[in-house]
């Protein structure tokens, strides 16, 4: 065997008198060395409380759908985080739960666009060491972006576009244009497109946001659609659909139907209780969920789930069917007395009464629900003071115990023609004509729209106007 | 020289074979009964010896391939390589010899279980006993399969990770220094192991590489087999005797949760290239600094490794070499979960 080795090699032994007292006390220093080292470091854990290693929350959904959650990454298994520990600012409703090294905060509501939060757990222990530490951690929501339909002017020609844009700018991107757009929905991955084409049928076309792939959908027959709506979550497209010809031979009128995008991508009726395709006054999409509120013809109210076939269930029959609140929890519906709101879960209706607004009577319009209690957004009409008979148009805020005004329009001629509040509460968007009397149509065989329309952005709690942008159709 | 051949014959002959017949008679008899038993209806075995069985069984399984291939390469290094060509590139100051060697792993990949043959054979090539249990301790950790499953379980930039291969290196590299300073390399030795390598070669001239490498293989085996053997059946019964939710349940506590462990990875005796993927679901409930104990003390100090390398070093050695490990690997430990 060849020893190359420059270290003491085998079998020199200590026979040759070599003295192992340097190993020894090498050996002597590693090992105290180490140990005082162990304790140390054994004595600063024992004393050092849990800490925040990481965090992890998905700032574009907590605006867009309630219920997201915000977790919290200690480096150690914690003890249970109690409710009272945990503070957010600025102030939003949420639940606590922990497990392990995980706490997670869910915000019971969408949080607010553009706004940096702070949240706030003190007293985080994990029972076997004496110390306890806070954690915070904070995170910025992004602004709102909104997508709208600037139809082109009929008398200078061109097509219709989708833009989108911002709240906070003036940037304007066309994410999809095309001639004689009706109406659209925007889904995370796609936009639902609704076109009228010359004779005045429509079409449903997906488009895909990030390449502009255009994919035609096959309608039941030709015909005219309206009312696209959309579930974001659960990607379902909705819409009535009206087949072409006279009214006694038509198949479909004002039929309900759904589209699954996740799925077969097939236009498919809604059932009604006999089994038929449903005909319905109107319609939405409950919030947050694919579940749908529909009017049918004979103003019965039904919830229907089109997830699951033959689930449909009849709330009563009211004068008008509105929108869901954002906790998909209740409905507007109206009878000859005023706006209802209606638990989806008991079945109990609140009566919404239109205050008085600076000591004049209001008489209450279309409304949305703003919050999971009653307070709402609502377009209201005032009598004139003059006595002239005329009354105006406002938006209002509506909190259940004060009336504050959001909108009127410049003058008397103009005309509150609709409005949508974003999915947090946070703003309105309202669609102004200026002049009514001296606007032009569009002449769109269905949906047709005034070439001045324009949309106002009101931030709901300032009353300030954040943006304007012409054109309507927001979709937030 | 005829008296040599014959005195080495009369040493190591007898043994060899004994241990290569319990050793395999041993793992079959293992497989067997667990085969076997189940179907035997209220003669089947209770269900604890059954568990004990069966996690004996996955040990020797998981270890058995990298073994084997250990004793190949290191019947590689000893017969096929000539000595110049190992020894050639290693540099000669000692710090940056033992340096080298403990990246060879990256070149030998197998898990600590065909790193010991090899270690044995690399010591019979010429290697220094430290330098030898440099190359013993690194490359388990030091290897690519090794690197490669800590980086996809961990993340490459993660503490975990980079403590891992950071200490792994400290730690052959600390150990490898400490005996070097040993005057009497040959003590460090068991005395048959010892005596192995200061006899001179039987059939240095009269036996053809093919011939030397199945002799090799023969006592390789023969030697290994029943440490294999035995240790895996041990690392069984700790497992069965000791229920893992006490050592679980102190995951939270940045102290004890590093012993803990510690204790598992010296209980569960899993190879190295594959104890990323184990601990993972761990990482949730014990703390980085423990996770990265387990990863860094596991593949140098278990039942089975012990057992391994007891077919080499002596006890006092193996206490010495246990001690410094866990020191080494606690601090590790301490100062992760101080610092992330």
């Amino acid at each position: 065997m060849t020893h190359t080795s420059i270290e003491p090699n085998r079998g020199s032994g200590t026979a040759g008198g070599a003295s192992d007292r340097p190993y020894r006390r090498a050996l002597a220093t590693t090992v105290t060395t180490l140990v005082v080292l162990v304790a140390v470091f054994a004595g600063l854990n024992y004393l050092q409380g849990p800490k925040l290693a990481s965090a992890q929350v998905d700032s574009s959904r907590v605006v867009a759908q309630s219920g997201q959650q915000l977790r919290l990454f200690a480096n150690q298994s914690i003890t249970a985080v109690r409710k009272s520990q945990v503070r957010v600012t600025p102030a939003s409703p949420f639940t606590v739960s922990s497990s392990g090294d995980v706490i997670a905060v869910q915000f019971s509501n969408r949080l607010l666009y553009g706004t940096s939060y702070t949240v706030k757990v003190d007293g985080v222990g994990n029972g076997a060491q004496p110390r306890t530490t806070n954690f915070a951690y904070s995170f910025r929501t992004p602004a709102a972006q909104v997508y709208y339909l600037d139809r082109a002017d009929p008398r200078t020609g061109g097509p219709d576009e989708i833009v989108k844009t911002s709240l906070t700018g003036n940037a304007r991107t066309v994410v999809y244009s095309a001639p004689r757009i009706q109406q659209f929905v925007v889904f995370p991955q796609a936009i639902a497109v609704t076109t009228l084409g010359d004779d005045g049928t429509s079409a449903l076309s997906l488009v895909s946001l990030d390449k502009g792939f255009v994919a035609k959908l096959l309608l039941p027959g030709s015909g005219t659609i309206d009312e696209l709506q959309g579930a974001n979550a659960a990607g379902v497209v909705g819409l009535t659909f009206t087949s072409s010809g006279p009214a006694a031979e038509r198949e479909f009128n004002d039929t309900l139907m759904t589209v699954n995008l996740t799925g077969a991508q097939t236009v498919d009726p809604v059932l009604d209780l006999a089994g038929k395709p449903l005909q319905v006054l109107t319609w939405s999409f409950v919030t947050g969920s694919p579940s749908i509120v529909a009017q049918s013809t004979d103003q019965t109210v039904f919830l229907i789930d089109p997830t699951k076939p033959g689930s449909i269930v009849p709330l009563g029959q009211y004068q008008d069917l509105g929108g869901s609140a954002p906790d998909g929890k209740s409905i507007v519906v109206s009878d000859i007395y005023g706006k209802i709101a209606y638990s989806l879960s008991s079945g109990k209706e609140t009566r919404l009464p239109s205050l008085p607004m600076a000591g004049a009577t209001t008489y209450g319009g279309e409304a949305e629900l703003i919050g999971s209690g009653t307070a709402r957004v609502q377009q209201v009409a005032v009598p004139d003071s003059t006595g002239s008979g005329r009354y105006q148009s406002f938006l209002v805020l509506e909190d259940g115990t004060q009336t504050r005004m959001l909108f009127q329009p410049a003058d008397e001629k103009g005309s509150i023609q609709g409005f949508s509040v974003s999915p947090n509460g946070q703003y309105v968007a309202v669609n102004v004509i200026p002049d009514f009397a001296a606007s032009v149509s569009d002449n769109y065989a269905v949906d047709a729209q005034s070439t001045s329309i324009s949309t106002i952005f009101i931030d709901i709690k300032s009353g300030t106007v954040v943006r304007s942008v012409t054109g309507f159709e927001e979709s937030w | 020289m005829g008296t040599r051949v014959e005195e080495r014959k009369r040493v190591f002959r007898a043994p060899t074979i004994t241990g290569l017949v319990v050793g395999l008679l041993g793992i079959s008899a293992v497989f067997a009964v667990r085969a076997l038993t189940p179907g035997l209806g209220k003669w089947s075995l209770p269900n604890q010896l059954q568990d004990l069985l069966t996690l004996s069984i996955s040990v020797i399984v998981e270890s058995l391939p990298f073994v084997i291939l250990g004793i190949l390469l290191s019947i590689a290094v000893q017969v096929w390589i000539p000595d110049r060509w190992i020894m050639r590139v290693l540099p000669r100051n000692a710090f940056l010899r033992r340096t080298v060697i403990s990246f060879l792993g990256i070149f030998l990949p197998v898990c600590e279980c065909g790193n010991v043959p090899l270690a044995r054979g690399l010591i019979v090539k010429g290697f220094t006993v430290s330098e030898s249990m440099t190359f013993l301790l690194a490359a388990p950790i030091l290897n690519p399969i090794t690197i490669l499953t800590t980086g996809q379980a961990f993340g490459f930039g993660s503490w975990v990770f980079v403590a891992r291969i950071v200490g792994g290196f400290a730690i052959a590299n600390i150990l490898g220094w400490l005996f070097s300073k040993h005057p009497d390399q040959d003590s460090l030795l068991t005395d048959r192991f010892a005596a192995e390598c200061r006899l001179p070669d039987a059939h240095e001239h009269d036996q053809t590489r093919w011939q030397k490498s199945v002799e090799l293989f023969t006592r390789e085996c023969g030697v290994i087999m029943p440490a294999m053997f035995i240790g895996s059946l041990v690392a069984g019964l700790v497992q069965v005797a000791v229920p893992r939710a006490i050592l679980l349940g102190l995951g939270s506590n940045p102290v004890w949760s590093i012993l803990a462990m510690m204790a598992l990875a010296f209980v569960i005796s899993v190879c190295s290239t594959v104890d990323a993927f184990f601990i993972l679901p761990f990482a949730s409930t014990f703390m980085p600094g423990s996770i990265a104990v387990f990863l860094v003390f596991g593949p140098i100090i278990d039942i089975k490794m012990l057992t391994l390398m007891r077919t080499t070093f002596t006890a006092r050695v193996l206490v010495r070499l246990t001690v410094i490990v866990g020191l080494l690997s606690a601090l590790i430990g301490l100062v992760i979960n101080y610092v992330a």
